[in-house]
């Protein structure tokens, strides 16, 4: 895919940790591209490494006892490999921002949300503490907190849950950054205020034309506000693809399986079609397709040979990486 | 006889007009004949004696409030139901095996002087059947964790009592008896931290059978969890491992097994697979499924992922700040639902199909308020888009035809 001006072009990113006595490879070679104003959602389970790819993208495993390695990172033009740390650190906030899981631990605990909304503006435009502060309302009010020139005061353990999910959102897009990267923003709140949630980030999107990296587990939250998915397993993207062609028409095995596991709340079936085994730990052996010993597809060839990400026949939007990729496309889907 | 009110259960729940559940349960099949003690049946409506006695006449002009009607289903999408031929539906003879009736549990109230407790279950009143499942849904800190405790017996509540097979499970301070306790086993969310680390899954699994003394001799308790890994999935050779060397669908499977052992009638799954992952949740929704066909235990299955409950359950109870909010058959719970609260939850749940992105939905303002200090009334009308006067004052009664109840002054129409 040949993307001008991308939000964010990633080639070849590689995580390893290496802390323990063995090493764990746990992203082995993600490529990610996601357009001005797209949202991109990684879908993935526990330990498939797509919180990972986040923090790596994000510059945040920089640290002791982690290898990361990338063939290209750019942002919004800007060739990321090739700057210092300072300047990347500058960077985080205000070209790109995350939003965590969970808004009680991201947030200090003994700063208001104003002081801690603020210093953003401090730090990146050198603000007075007062414009500071008026800027800090404006964005309380943006997200939706009622009252938001009185409870700018207030600190984090008096907001409900989602209200603070609510102010992260605001600090992650208070300088408005090219590249939202949002790590399961809703899987702590309720259903109802979930909702709320994924509405916000993709009004917020629209009015800023922000790109979205959308971290989920949840097939109905990617669903619901992605335009493309990319589906993780094993530390790499197995398939991507346009969001209504995924559901539709899955072509990777796992896709597959994952659409036939999950009850629908409209159409329930009498009994789900559960995939077997569990997922692998971050530390597998790498030969052979990792999703090869719960497929129902697999062959000798599978266990043999790793499966590259290659185009899907006859849409050009689409990469899968399974050796069966016709055979999955083909399957009559109920 | 029903008819004949017990008066020391009165005595101990003045308000729950309670007939004597000895009696009642014992005898299952004369309630049809004695409209008195069918009035009283629908247990949740004793939690507001007010309402219904504004309202005499509604329920006894129901001829069988709790039954299970294979009557109207959801007539939206006429799909196949969920574990068909589990039994409950069809026999409307089965007896209640547990009731819950007009629960409240409020915690730390009073630790620093201030009585400002947390309301966690309110009045809440339900009954299971043998063979059935009951799913109950709910935000977190409705209550629903705290309702499968009590449910149990891990937890005693500040008023009302569980019964289980009309027997009362705890009287005063008393412990639950082991005869009761062995029948009403639990499998808990977190298969990580409700296995000892340090047992081996032999030892993990044959406590109970330690505990309550059912197994004669180390041959016997070894054969005995052999048996019940086998009938949760698990080779019968990986007794010996300790729970560290297993998937936490594996472990999931383990304490199922566990809670097997007693050979119990009913099972309380408190979020049963929120921690798995999803590839596993299917694995051990259909093991949970398979096991209730095939050994025929009653099951009250309790989660927030309003597609799974809908999947596994026969009936359905929505909970909402410490109340029942809706009861009901799940076809009907879910097809055509009744309480606000229980349309907005389902609408504002994420469906897994890009083509229903832009749906009509329903997006509720702010969060739930605080258990510590909920509205007067009904607890959702601060959220509610129907919300009058009447809402603040009285709590509404949980009623409705046949049984499909909302507690609701303005039910949705169309059931």
């Amino acid at each position: 895919m040949t993307v001008g001006e991308a939000a964010l072009e990633v080639r070849d990113l590689q995580v390893t940790f290496t802390g323990s006595k063995r090493r764990t490879h746990a992203v082995r070679g993600v490529d990610l591209v996601i357009r001005p104003g797209e949202t991109l959602a990684l879908l993935g389970e526990s330990g498939s490494g797509k919180s990972v790819t986040a923090r790596a993208v994000m510059g945040l495993l920089d640290q002791p006892d982690t290898e990361v390695t990338m063939g290209t990172a750019k942002l919004g033009g800007r060739d990321l490999l090739a700057m210092s740390a300072k300047e990347r650190r500058l960077l985080r906030g205000s070209a790109m921002s995350l939003v965590f899981q969970d808004a009680l631990s991201a947030l200090n605990p003994v700063l208001s949300v104003g002081d801690q909304i603020g210093e953003l503006f401090r730090v990146h435009q050198g603000l007075s503490r007062r414009q500071a502060r008026a800027r800090s309302v404006e964005l309380l009010e943006l997200v939706g907190i009622p009252a938001p020139a009185a409870r700018v005061r207030d600190y984090p353990h008096q907001f409900s849950g989602g209200m603070r999910q609510r102010i992260l959102i605001a600090m992650a897009v208070a300088l408005e950054p090219g590249l939202l990267i949002a790590d399961e923003p809703t899987t702590a709140l309720d259903v109802t205020v979930q909702a709320q949630i994924l509405r916000l980030i993709d009004r917020l999107r629209r009015e800023l034309g922000t790109a979205v990296l959308l971290i989920t587990h949840d097939l109905g939250v990617a669903a619901e506000v992605a335009d493309r998915v990319a589906v993780m397993y094993a530390g790499r993207i197995v398939e991507t693809s346009p969001v209504d062609d995924l559901y539709d028409r899955p072509a990777h095995p796992y896709t597959e399986a994952l659409l036939a596991a999950i009850p629908d709340l409209d159409r329930p079936a009498a009994e789900l079609r559960a995939i077997p085994g569990a997922p692998p730990g971050p530390g597998a052996a790498d030969t052979g397709c990792a999703f090869a010993p719960r497929c129902p597809r697999a062959t000798a060839v599978c266990e043999r040979t790793r499966p590259e990400l290659v185009a899907v026949p006859g849409s050009p939007a689409r990469t899968a990486a399974c050796h069966h990729l016709q055979e999955v496309l083909d399957a009559v889907r109920t | 006889m029903p008819s004949v009110p017990d008066p020391e259960a009165r005595a101990e729940n003045p308000g729950s007009r309670a007939a004597n559940p000895e009696a009642r349960a014992e005898n299952p099949g004369s309630r049809a004949a004695n409209p008195e003690a069918r009035a009283e049946n629908p247990g949740s409506r004793a939690a507001n004696p007010e309402a219904r006695a504004e309202n005499p006449g509604s329920p006894a002009a129901n001829p069988e409030p709790r039954a299970e009607r294979p009557g109207p289903r959801a007539p939206k999408t006429g799909s196949t139901q969920p574990a068909e031929g589990a039994g409950p539906r069809a026999g409307k003879a089965e007896p209640v095996v547990l009731r819950a009736e007009n629960l409240h549990k409020t915690y730390g109230s009073g630790i620093f002087g201030r009585g400002g407790g947390v309301h966690a279950v309110d009045g809440v009143s339900l009954e299971l059947r043998a063979g059935e499942t009951l799913g109950i849904v709910g935000e977190s800190g409705c209550g629903k964790s705290t309702l499968a405790r009590m449910l149990v017996g891990l937890e005693r509540p500040d008023s009302g009592e569980v019964t289980f097979h009309g027997r009362p499970f705890a009287r005063g301070r008393r412990a639950p008896a082991p005869a009761v306790r062995r029948r009403v086993q639990m499998v808990f969310q977190d298969p990580m931290t409700s296995l000892n680390p340090r047992m081996t899954v032999l030892d993990i699994v044959a406590e109970p059978l330690d505990v309550h003394r059912l197994a004669a001799g180390r041959a016997q308790r070894r054969d005995r969890v052999g048996e019940l890994l086998d009938l949760v999935g698990l080779a019968p050779e990986l007794m010996h491992r300790f729970p560290h060397e297993f998937s936490g669908g594996q472990r999931q499977r383990i304490g199922i097994a566990r809670a097997l052992a007693t050979d119990p009638e009913v099972i309380v799954c408190d979020e049963p697979v929120s921690a798995l992952d999803m590839s596993v949740q299917a694995q051990v929704v259909n093991l949970l499924a398979g096991l209730q066909r095939r050994l025929g235990v009653a099951l009250v299955f309790i989660a927030h992922d309003l597609a799974v409950v809908r999947h596994v359950s026969h009936r359905v109870g929505v909970m909402y700040l410490g109340r029942l909010a809706e009861l009901g058959p799940a076809a009907e719970v879910y097809g055509s639902p009744a309480h606000p609260y229980t349309k907005a939850l389902l609408s504002a749940a994420p469906v897994p199909r890009p083509q229903a992105r832009d749906r009509t939905r329903i997006i509720l303002a702010g969060d739930p308020p605080s258990p510590v200090d909920p509205p007067s009334g009904c607890r959702f009308r601060t959220r509610c888009w129907k919300a009058a006067d009447v809402c603040a004052g009285h709590a509404p009664p949980l009623e409705g035809a046949a049984a499909h109840l909302a507690a609701c002054y303005f039910p949705e129409a169309g059931r």
